[in-house]
């Protein structure tokens, strides 16, 4: 009994980790950016498009969390098909990764400085992300467990205390534009999909019923009260909200007595946005071994090309310009691909432990 | 032992560079170069905009205490920004508009590109969604500079009276909401009216007496169009406005009924306004009670029902009549200050026709008041 | 073998280096020639001339030595040695050698009388309520106050020793049964592998039992009060107690016993609960306020209320210190008057506190070198830093830390700082525990004695948090 610290290669969380950390992916980036992207395009059928998401990521939840069950990353490693689907897991993450920082630097560099240089900013941020990578998907788990209670009493003095006029009729027309163009233009947005699949290669220790059901139910119930909200508030001009979150945190019963509280939405979506992050590092560099057999030179190569192409763009406007569009369709694509072909290498695998026993 | 003395001086040394290297490149605005506006006005004229900025500073006196003062700067550019750029150097020191509560617009700044003047403000100067517009017809100047009997600033002033939700009925139309209307279906938005009244020096009696002071009345309101159009709204016409669009709290209004003054208090009301097949109605829930009459019979009139009844009934009327001659100002000038043809895009969507709404439709306001003898 | 005096007297002298403080004493008696050795102030010598010797002089001569020996009306029993080393040994250690010419071996008793410092209230866990017994140096005395608390057979003490030159008693202090055979054998095993010159307190065993021995935050906790060590060995921890330390040490360490303290447990719960509370707000605003302070002025003054900003606008004029200099000078000089006080003799204490008071106060501030706010919030933040007295070290580094943090990249960098922090913590294991648990990872029948403390007559299992054989207390 040595232990200095937790081995690396561990992949195993408890069920409340794992609940903890779908509730903070999930508010991170949908609760952030996605509505003034979609307004931007669709009007005020935003808030259908995001309930709509909301109905797929539950399913993919209740996907990725019977993966976890059976640990299907054991399944992966011993199947032909290992290497291609690593291959397309890592490129996934690693473009979640990055375009996720886009969003993050943007907010940083417009928000909270005056004028920082974008490296100082993207290696700053890449700091926790590889140490909390590097330390494994328990020390995230356990970090965001730590969080947890700061994450939710922040969202409850914002929710709770929120002053704003809201009109429910302005979430009518429920479709702004025509349903087909809607539907069309949703999966554009396939950025913002696919909170649980990086955690299909954690295995749950101990499960407990009630416990994921819940945490989903009250992640993506939140996201669709919270949008419910701001297309109640601000109506067609959701656009104007590059950070929804943030902003929203200015219209509070407590700011007239104690300033604008926009600390109490900074501290929250930073930690939501650095636990995200390290998850998807996580997920990156443990497809990237497969490989990479070294798993410290694995996770040195995902950090390496993040931050070298992010600084070789070199402007954050760029990848939000272009995280919506093509990009969205073969994201959502790939969430699929990746859950199929998992879920068939599971069943696969599943059938020949029951032949063989 | 020697491997962690070496580790410690090399962390140490790693650490000093580090935050060289970072306080070298990150720049900082400390709080004292900071010129902090309490309130900025924004005018327009051919050459471009001129905005003006009411800053606070404070400097600490001997005794411990701090000095706080008010100083009024004026700049032109021909964008917002380049008058903003302008103001900070004469100022002396970076504008932060961040504190800023209220925004003064002129008519002419608010019937060209109000919205993208605003957005520039909040997105690069910090300007808070949450700053309350109001409107002037003067220059927003001379309302800034306006010399309050009180003492105070016109800024705390203005900030005093659109940021009490209660016992006034002021528009207090912020950022926010006017960007939804203003992209809404209506297109329009409704500001509170500011307007100089000059006091008589004879009216202040203090032991400092200042001259030439005025109070700002913000009874009136300016409506508003994104295709270029402004409507004044009197007091009596804005009280219509606010009936429908507003959710008024111990608010007073004043009546005559049979002979006798009286005036009586909007506790509550909340004002369902629907549209459907080209018709509208305005459904105002009311609670109200009587605060002051001047007879000395009323008591017991008001122990007789009928009287009651007839009471709640010119009271009732009232209101209709408010509603009822807001919506004839707002068809006569093609003005969809009451968000009507909103509302109607609401119900109807994809099929809604905009043309010639407001002439189309008829409008039926009705009251249900709770009366209750204070 | 036989016991020849002259030779093995000036052995004696020769291994103890001819020390003047080693008294060695020769007289005859009815068995012959005979000689005591002893270090002079550990013995009671009024017992050894009038008790021991006289009973030599007066036993028949028919009895054996040894049996006569046995006979002595002394507390200890008497050893017979055959070793001249065992014999120094413990001569250094305060025992009697007698050495009888001819006799079978070397005889060590024990008449210690070393003067101690009286039991008395630990001067950092005073409490309001409860026992004010606390250790003392002498190990023996320590471990006989936990065997007052624990009147249990199954209390095991197993001594060693460490320290080449010093020798120094260590005890490994555990209740069978309760605590896991693998964290005392774990606990056994390090204290052996000690190579160590000396063992002047506690904290040079502290450093090996620690799992991350880098680290800034104490991994192994620490009480000088024996109600406080019996509570824990109750909950399945092991304890060390160190002879000439009134610390004792105990293992499994968790990062929430920094924020418990013994009067919760003699107290109110409500009232318990709520000092918890405070005090986590204080451990919290020591590390962040100064840096979050350092940071809205520099980078995030549209972050701060009007008022305040105003307030503050008005006290940092004519600074002539950014606000990143004028924090870490007010730390500094605080530092320098905790430090000053620590050492400066009590009678000059009170003029000292009001000129530090007075040089802070008010003439720095009305000079115009440092602002009222960074002097108020420096001084909350070094009260607050005894909220949680064990980890004062990394508390009070934590916060210099985190100026320095957040004078380079403001509020985002205390945020990632505080993430990289957390991160650290809730990676280490302390002896198979978490050693942020019950929070992190959620241990739920431990959060009773959380944040929100149960009732004691509720708390009927042992903590699940840190490894123990038997869970239940009744």
């Amino acid at each position: 009994m040595t232990s200095y610290g937790i081995p690396h290669t561990q992949n195993e969380i408890l069920p409340s980790q794992n609940a903890v950390m779908i509730f903070l992916t999930s508010f991170f980036l949908k609760l952030s950016s996605l509505p003034a992207l979609i307004a931007k395009e669709l009007d005020t059928s935003a808030f259908i498009v995001i309930v709509f998401f909301c109905l797929f990521e539950l399913i993919l939840c209740a996907v990725v969390y019977f993966l976890q069950l059976d640990g299907a990353k054991d399944a992966i490693d011993k199947s032909r098909l290992k290497y291609p689907l690593y291959a397309l897991m890592c490129l996934y993450f690693c473009a979640k990764l990055f375009f996720a920082l886009g969003f993050i630097v943007n907010f940083v560099t417009n928000f909270l400085f005056e004028s920082i240089p974008l490296y100082v900013v993207i290696l700053t941020f890449m700091l926790p992300v590889v140490y909390l990578g590097y330390k494994g998907i328990k020390t995230i788990g356990r970090t965001a467990q730590f969080f947890f209670a700061v994450t939710v009493i922040c969202l409850f003095l914002l929710l709770a205390f929120l002053k704003i006029n809201l009109d429910m009729g302005r979430l009518l027309p429920i479709f702004s534009k025509p349903p087909q163009t809607v539907f069309e233009s949703m999966f554009g947005y396939g950025l913002w999909l696919g909170d649980s699949l990086p955690l299909v290669l954690c295995k749950i220790k101990r499960p407990k019923k009630f416990l994921m059901p819940l945490s989903c139910a009250a992640s993506y119930g939140l996201i669709v009260v919270v949008s419910m909200i701001s297309v109640a508030a601000f109506g067609s001009a959701l656009y104007i909200n590059h950070n929804l979150f943030v902003n929203l945190s200015v219209f509070n019963q407590l700011s007239s007595v104690l300033g604008r509280l926009q600390y109490l939405s900074i501290i929250p979506w930073m930690v939501a946005s650095i636990i995200s992050s390290s998850i998807l590092f996580w997920s990156a560099s443990t497809c990237a071994q497969a490989f990479i057999k070294n798993d410290i030179a694995s996770k040195a190569a995902v950090a390496l090309i993040i931050v070298v192409a992010f600084l070789a763009i070199g402007h954050s406007d760029v990848l939000i310009d272009h995280s919506v569009g093509y990009l969205g369709y073969v994201m959502t694509g790939a969430i699929v691909v990746i859950a199929l072909s998992v879920l068939i290498i599971n069943a696969v695998r599943r059938k020949k432990d029951a032949k063989t026993v | 032992m020697r491997k962690l003395y070496k580790a410690k001086w090399l962390i140490l040394l790693i650490f000093i560079c580090l935050f060289t290297f970072l306080g070298r490149v990150i720049d900082s605005f400390s709080v004292s170069q900071l010129t902090v506006a309490v309130i900025i006005g924004i005018d327009r004229n051919e050459s471009g905009y001129s905005v003006t900025a009411q800053t606070v500073s404070a400097s600490s006196q001997s005794s411990g205490q701090s000095n706080v003062t008010y100083v009024t700067v004026t700049s032109e550019g021909k964008t917002v920004s380049d008058a903003i750029s302008k103001l900070s150097k004469k100022a002396g020191g970076f504008l932060s508009l961040a504190h800023c509560n209220v925004v003064v617009m002129s008519e002419n700044a608010l019937l060209k590109n109000p919205d993208a003047v605003l957005l520039s403000l909040v997105n690069s100067h910090m300007l808070p969604l949450n700053a309350v517009i109001i409107s002037t017809l003067d220059s927003p100047a001379e309302t800034i500079k306006a010399k309050i009997p009180t003492g105070s600033s016109a800024s705390l002033y203005l900030q005093g009276l659109t940021l009490t939700e209660e016992k006034n009925s002021i528009t207090k139309n912020k950022i926010n909401e006017f960007l939804t209307d203003y992209t809404s279906k209506s297109a329009s938005s409704l500001f509170a009216l500011s307007t100089t009244e000059e006091v008589s020096d004879e009216d202040i009696i203090s032991q400092s007496p200042a001259e030439g002071t005025s109070t700002l009345n913000l009874d009136s309101n300016l409506a508003v169009t994104a295709d270029g159009k402004s409507l004044v709204l009197d007091g009596e016409a804005s009280k219509g406005a606010i009936l429908i669009r507003s959710k008024l709290k111990y608010v007073p209004f004043t009546l005559e009924f049979k002979g006798l003054p009286l005036t009586y208090e909007i506790l509550k009301s909340e004002c369902d306004l629907k549209c459907e097949n080209k018709k509208a109605s305005a459904k105002l829930k009311v609670s109200a009670a009587i605060t002051e009459v001047h007879s000395e019979k009323f008591s017991e009139y008001l122990l007789d029902s009928d009287f009651k009844i007839a009471l709640k009934a010119e009271i009732e009327k009232q209101l209709k009549e408010y509603m009822q001659n807001a919506f004839e100002i707002s068809k006569e000038n093609d003005v969809d200050f009451l968000m009507i043809k909103n509302k109607a895009y609401q119900k109807e969507g994809l099929n809604f026709v905009d043309k010639n709404f407001l002439s189309s439709i008829s409008f039926s306001p009705s009251v249900e008041l709770k009366l209750e003898m204070s | 073998m036989k016991v020849e005096i002259e030779k093995d007297l000036n052995t004696l002298k020769r291994l103890l280096c001819d020390s003047d403080d080693v008294t060695f004493k020769t007289f005859e008696t009815s068995m012959g020639k005979s000689a005591v050795a002893y270090i002079d102030g550990f013995v009671d010598k009024q017992s050894l001339y009038f008790a021991v010797l006289k009973c030599l002089y007066d036993a028949p001569l028919s009895v054996p030595v040894y049996e006569k020996l046995c006979r002595l009306p002394i507390p200890e029993s008497v050893d017979m040695f055959e070793d001249l080393n065992e014999v120094l040994s413990k001569v250094l250690s305060g025992n009697i050698v007698l050495l009888i010419d001819g006799a079978e071996g070397y005889f060590c008793m024990s008449l210690k009388k070393t003067s101690m410092r009286a039991i008395s209230e630990p001067p950092t866990e005073s409490v309001i309520r409860g026992p004010r017994e606390g250790f003392i140096e002498d190990y023996k005395t320590n471990i006989t106050l936990l065997r007052r608390r624990i009147k249990n057979g199954n209390l095991i003490v197993s001594e060693t020793t460490v320290g080449k030159q010093t020798n120094t008693s260590v005890a490994v202090c555990y209740i069978k049964g309760i605590a896991d055979e693998k964290v005392v054998e774990e606990v056994k095993m390090r204290i052996s592998k000690i190579k160590i010159d000396g063992v002047p307190d506690s904290y040079y065993i502290e450093q090996y039992l620690s799992e991350s021995k880098y680290s800034l935050f104490n991994q192994v906790g620490i009480s000088e009060k024996p109600d406080v060590i019996s509570a824990k060995l109750l909950e399945g921890r092991v304890a060390v107690i160190v002879d000439g330390s009134p610390s004792v040490l105990t293992v499994p360490f968790l990062l929430f016993e920094s924020v418990q303290d013994s009067y919760d447990y003699y107290s109110n719960d409500w009232r318990a609960s709520l000092i918890r509370i405070f005090r986590i707000i204080g451990m919290v605003l020591t590390i962040f306020l100064p840096a979050v302070y350092v940071a809205m002025e520099t980078y995030h003054s549209h972050l701060l209320p009007l008022k305040f900003l105003i307030s503050l606008l008005g006290a940092t004029s004519g600074i002539p210190f950014p606000p990143q200099i004028e924090m870490l000078l007010v730390l500094l000089l605080f530092e320098i008057l905790n430090q000053a006080s620590i050492r400066m003799p009590r009678f000059l204490g009170i003029s000292l506190s009001i000129v530090g008071a007075i040089v802070l106060g008010e003439t720095a501030v009305k000079a115009g070198l440092i602002s009222s706010p960074a002097v108020l919030i420096i001084a909350l933040s070094s009260i607050g830093i005894f909220c949680v007295p064990l980890q004062l070290n990394s508390v009070s580094t934590l916060r210099v830390l985190f100026v320095c943090v957040a004078s380079v990249t403001g509020l985002y960098g205390v945020i990632i700082g505080a993430i990289i922090t957390v991160g650290y913590l809730v990676s280490i294991n302390c002896y198979g525990s978490p050693f942020t648990a019950p929070f992190a990872p959620v241990v739920t029948p431990d959060l009773g004695d959380g944040f929100l403390k149960a009732e004691n007559f509720n708390q009927t299992t042992r903590p699940f948090s840190i490894p123990n054989t038997n869970r239940r207390r009744k």
